[in-house]
């Protein structure tokens, strides 16, 4: 049993006041622009099916009814307010998108226009966009970034393409990971305790080292005031004439030891020249009694004479015998030298003679002389000669004699000098409050001086290396007491820990600053700002990022889902399309609107038409041909739905679009589906359209319905 | 002993918000029912620039509960609380951080909001050198460890406390104020605000209960006349969608786990997003669902769109059906299943 539009009854729809026509097998609607002829479409649409597919519906205000054939034994009605819409009639195939009655029954100009260069495109993709809602898929699909189409999701991941949303979410992911890892390290590390503890601890090892800087400021200044004290005292002693009695006591004692030695020399020297002054006096006296005339008879020409007198003697005698012996001429020589020897005897015996003679009238002289002569001997144990003895010897002792003159003279002075020394040592004494007393009580005295100098030095050396030790400058001494002790150890030991608590106080604020930096790096912030606002702006952050994650997550979630879905869809679509193509159900309308060809198949992505002989590629049909084949799909997948049973066919100005010769063709052709039981009822406001039909239709059941100009 | 511990009431007048003067009487009554003699109030009893506490005091001077001791610490609202401002005897004033000791038991270091000091220099401060091997620490501030705390009432970081300061001076609780938000431990809790001060503070209100013999900590529920939701529902334009809808509303309630005899005092705020194919029988059904209950306002519908698309919807359908099986690991920075069904919906019905 056929579907068919048997009555339709409509009032106030847009432009048309009314209208209420009974349909016929074939229908024509014609109508200018404007006088409702889309209204009338809309209407159909709207009361006849639930899902009017691709058409845009105006909304409507009008009240009627559409009869309807073929469904149950009586007409059916469809109205505004009927539960039941022709889809619930049918049964979808359960495969794929569910079937678009609308979409298949009514035909809108322009669906079945193929231009020439778009026949390389007639294709499978052609006859489902045609049969099916292959837009709805392209347009979700487009929505759907291409990265997140190819994207899958497994095990809690996401994978894909490292391109688009997907980057997007993979770097907010490292964002997101970088900001729980800093604000975990925020946590773990951030407090104020640390810093405050060790700023605190710094604080009280500062006061205590200040403390003790006093104390050692104090300390250097008491040192320096006792170096000043025994300094003070040391010059003290010093003017007093310490280190005078120090280097005279040392005087005294050279001094008295040379004198010592020069004492001893000098005896030594007085011995020696003991006999000075008896020589001097001697040769004074003998040079005296000389001059008195005492001569002191030399012997020596005594004994000249004799040998003068002897040797002449002796000569004459030689002379004598050699004249008389041997040659009177040789004895003549011994003569002459007897001669003159004689002579000379004689020469001296005269002058001893003489001498001798004057010696015998000063007698006492001479017995002083002897006396002189005599002592001479005694002293000196030589034989006294005359005046040259005695000078002589006066001569030897001359330089030792004054040399022990100078000494005595030298030592006279070195006894003044220490006297002179030790007068002023005993002054020093007596101002150094010491009972100088006996000299040879000096030694201990002094001694202990000596020793108390060297306390005073060696004290005075020790304070002032203690104070060098402590390193303060005079300008920095503190009279003031600090009320602790200086402690080198001690402030040695919180200088340590001044130094360790400093060094974990840097290490603590570099980490916190480290921190800092990164926070402000990772919260897009240059400038110093608080640790709370910095805390809020990193949670802000982390939230907003976890959100942009999420939300990025969701986008691509939801996109691979639905991908899924519309790919499975898709699929499903042409496994649908492609098992239609194969059923019986083609056969009829194909064969009916070609008139040639029973069979159509897919062979991958083209469609083949078979005839009785052969088969040919829809792409290279002709135009005309085309267009046949796929309104004999639209109506095979009808009527399949329908249950193998013709419907109506709206046709909204389909042919608008054709050229003039194509358009006979076509009406041609949906006459000859009306001749097979299809009700046609098309639309045009075409003069020509409408012609056709005429000619074409007539004798047939044929009812043109024109529409009233408004 | 036991201790309550609350915060965040933000006082104003009687008049003028009475349900939070209703909460802090609950509260009072329930340490009297209870036997607890301490109130630790943890900051912001009073609201910012309040000046006027007689309300406040006509309560706490009311005879019952003269043997009642409460603790105040001022919080970041009202740090300029002090001694002289309260005049009834049986409350404290901290205006600094002190111990209080209490007869053989730990003793609490109760920490009042510092303005520009963060907690670790404050505990610092006063731990000195020797602090106590055990004791609690009561202040008001930011647990920073946990970063969902977001609330309109209190932008802004405040006296941070982190877990590096909690391991260093080691107290075994610490209990706070300011955010308005329930946290149960471990180791650090939040009591929340006991009365709602926005939608955005939903459900039950909870003051603590800290057992110091025990060491336990127990949260009471306080009696409100109004108990808030914030919710959001999905619509999807199937040939079922009201049932769908409905199950939706029922899965809601029963995630209030409110009890039937306080469904009176549930305020709801709805949005409802999607599509539908029926958009202006919507507010009915969702009222339906609901019934029972107020509406903070009307039924929020201007975000969902009309839809009848049987095609769209077998779209829809699959995509339900893949969702089902989607296993999102529970992990936090996965997004929830409504929020990816809500742009599933996007992707397929949008125009």
């Amino acid at each position: 049993m056929s579907l068919k539009i048997e009555k339709i009854d409509v009032k106030e729809l847009g432009p048309l006041d009314t209208f209420s026509e009974n349909l016929k097998q074939i229908n024509l609607i014609y109508g200018r622009n404007e006088q409702g002829k889309t209204y009338l479409v809309e209407f159909i649409l709207r009361r006849l099916f639930r899902y009017p597919g691709n058409f845009f519906l105006r909304p409507d205000q009008a009240s009627g009814k559409i009869w309807v054939s073929g469904l149950e034994d009586e007409l059916s009605e469809f109205s505004n307010t009927s539960s039941k819409k022709l889809e619930d009639h049918w049964e979808n195939c359960g495969l794929g998108l569910p079937e678009n009655m609308a979409r298949l029954l009514v035909v809108k100009g322009a669906e079945l226009d193929f231009e020439e260069n778009k026949r390389a495109g007639i294709s499978k993709a052609a006859v489902k966009a045609s049969l099916s809602n292959e837009k709805l898929l392209d347009k979700i699909q487009e929505r759907i970034q291409k990265t997140i189409r190819s994207a899958v999701y497994e095990n809690g991941q996401i994978f894909g393409e490292n391109r688009g949303n997907l980057k997007e979410r993979n770097n907010l992911m490292e964002k997101l990971n970088n900001l729980d890892e800093l604000i975990g390290r925020v946590d773990r590390d951030y407090s104020g305790g640390p810093v405050y503890k060790l700023q605190e601890k710094i604080n009280n090892i500062t006061e205590q080292l200040e403390l003790l800087q006093h104390a050692k400021r104090y300390s250097a200044w008491s040192l320096h005031k006792k170096i000043c004290e025994i300094k003070r005292n040391f010059d003290q002693l010093k003017e007093a004439g310490l280190d005078k009695l120090l280097t005279d006591y040392d005087l005294i004692n050279f001094l008295n030891s040379e004198l010592f030695s020069k004492q001893k020399k000098l005896k030594e020297l007085q011995s020696e020249s003991a006999e000075y002054p008896w020589l001097e006096t001697a040769i004074r006296e003998y040079q005296r009694l000389l001059n008195q005339g005492v001569v002191q008879i030399k012997n020596v020409r005594l004994y000249l004479s004799a040998a003068g007198l002897l040797a002449g003697l002796l000569s004459c005698g030689i002379g004598a015998g050699m004249s008389m012996f041997v040659e009177p001429m040789a004895g003549m020589v011994f003569y002459v030298f007897g001669f003159l020897s004689l002579l000379f005897g004689i020469i001296f015996g005269f002058l001893y003679i003489r001498q001798y003679l004057g010696a015998r009238k000063n007698f006492a002289g001479n017995l002083e002389a002897e006396r002189i002569r005599q002592t001479f001997e005694a002293k000196f144990g030589k034989k006294f000669s005359d005046l040259a003895s005695l000078q002589t010897e006066f001569i030897k002792l001359q330089a030792t004699y004054y040399s022990a003159k100078a000494l005595e003279e030298d030592i006279e002075e070195v006894r003044k000098k220490v006297v002179e020394k030790e007068n002023a040592a005993r002054q020093i004494f007596s101002r150094l409050g010491i009972d100088p007393g006996d000299r040879s009580g000096w030694g201990s005295k002094v001694s202990k001086l000596h020793s108390m100098k060297k306390n005073l030095e060696k004290r005075v050396t020790d304070l002032e290396l203690d104070l060098a030790s402590l390193d303060v400058d005079e300008s920095e001494y503190l009279a003031q007491e600090p009320g602790a002790e200086y402690e080198k150890d001690k402030m040695q030991e919180l200088q340590n820990q001044l130094q360790q608590a400093e060094r974990e106080l840097l290490k603590e604020k570099q980490t916190l600053e480290f921190l800092e930096r990164e926070i402000r790096s990772m919260i897009g912030v240059r400038e110093t700002r608080d640790w709370e606002d910095l805390l809020e702006n990193l949670r802000i952050t982390r939230a907003e990022t976890l959100q942009d994650y999420c939300s990025l997550s969701t986008s691509i979630l939801a996109g691979i889902i639905v991908n899924k879905v519309v790919e499975e869809a898709r699929k499903q679509e042409d496994e649908k399309i492609s098992d239609y193509l194969k059923t019986d159900m083609m056969r009829d309308p194909l064969f009916n609107l070609t008139g040639r060809y029973e069979r159509i198949s897919l062979e991958g992505e083209k469609l083949i038409l078979s005839d009785a002989y052969d088969s040919f590629d829809l792409s290279e049909l002709s135009t005309g041909a085309r267009e046949q084949v796929l309104l004999a799909l639209r109506l095979g997948l009808a009527a399949n739905l329908m249950g193998k049973n013709s419907a109506f066919l709206i046709l909204d100005d389909a042919f608008q679009h054709s050229d003039w010769k194509r358009r006979e063709g076509l009406v041609q052709n949906i006459l000859k589906l009306a001749e097979n039981g299809w009700q046609i009822i098309y639309f045009s406001m075409d003069d020509h359209i409408m012609q056709l039909f005429d000619q074409y239709a007539e004798g047939l059941d044929y009812k043109k319905i024109k529409l009233p100009a408004g | 002993m036991k201790i309550a511990l609350t915060a965040d009431l933000h006082l104003t007048d009687r008049e003028k918000h009475p349900g939070r003067f209703k909460s802090l009487e609950n509260i009072l009554d329930q340490c009297l029912q209870m036997e607890v003699s301490r109130l630790i109030i943890a900051g912001d009893l009073f609201d910012a620039k309040q000046t006027n506490f007689s309300d406040f005091e006509n309560i706490v001077k009311q005879e019952k509960y003269s043997g009642l001791e409460i603790h105040l610490i001022p919080g970041n609202h009202d740090h300029e609380l002090s001694a002289e401002k309260i005049s009834a005897e049986n409350v404290r004033i901290y205006s600094k951080a002190e111990w209080l000791n209490l007869e053989d038991d730990w003793p609490l270091l109760l920490v009042p909001f510092q303005k520009g000091k963060i907690m670790g220099e404050v505990l610092q401060d006063i731990m000195g050198q020797s602090p106590p091997e055990k004791w609690i620490l009561i202040g008001h501030g930011d647990w920073y460890h946990s970063q969902n705390r977001s609330n309109i009432y209190e932008p802004g970081v405040y006296m941070p406390l982190t877990k590096k300061d909690v391991n260093l001076f080691g107290p075994k609780f610490v209990f706070l104020g300011h955010i308005h938000k329930q946290l149960m431990g471990p180791q650090v809790y939040y009591p929340g605000s006991p009365c709602a001060l926005d939608i955005s503070e939903t459900g039950y209100r909870h003051f603590l209960i800290f057992d110091t013999h025990f060491s336990s900590v127990e949260a009471r529920r306080i009696e409100t006349d109004l108990i808030y939701f914030d919710e959001e529902l999905l619509v999807f334009p199937l040939e079922n969608e009201e049932e769908l809808l409905l199950e939706q509303i029922k899965q809601i309630r029963d995630s209030w786990k409110v009890e039937k005899s306080d469904e009176h005092k549930v305020c709801a705020r709805i949005k409802v997003t999607g599509y539908s194919s029926d958009r202006s029988g919507l507010r009915k059904i969702i009222k339906e669902g609901f019934s029972g209950i107020s509406f903070y306002e009307d039924v929020d519908i201007s975000e969902v769109s009309f839809s009848y698309d049987p095609e769209k919807n077998y779209l829809l359908k699959k995509t339900l059906l893949e969702l089902d099986i989607l296993d999102l690991r529970d992990k936090p920075d996965m997004p929830l299943k409504n929020h990816i069904l809500s742009e599933a919906l996007r992707l397929i019905f949008e125009e």
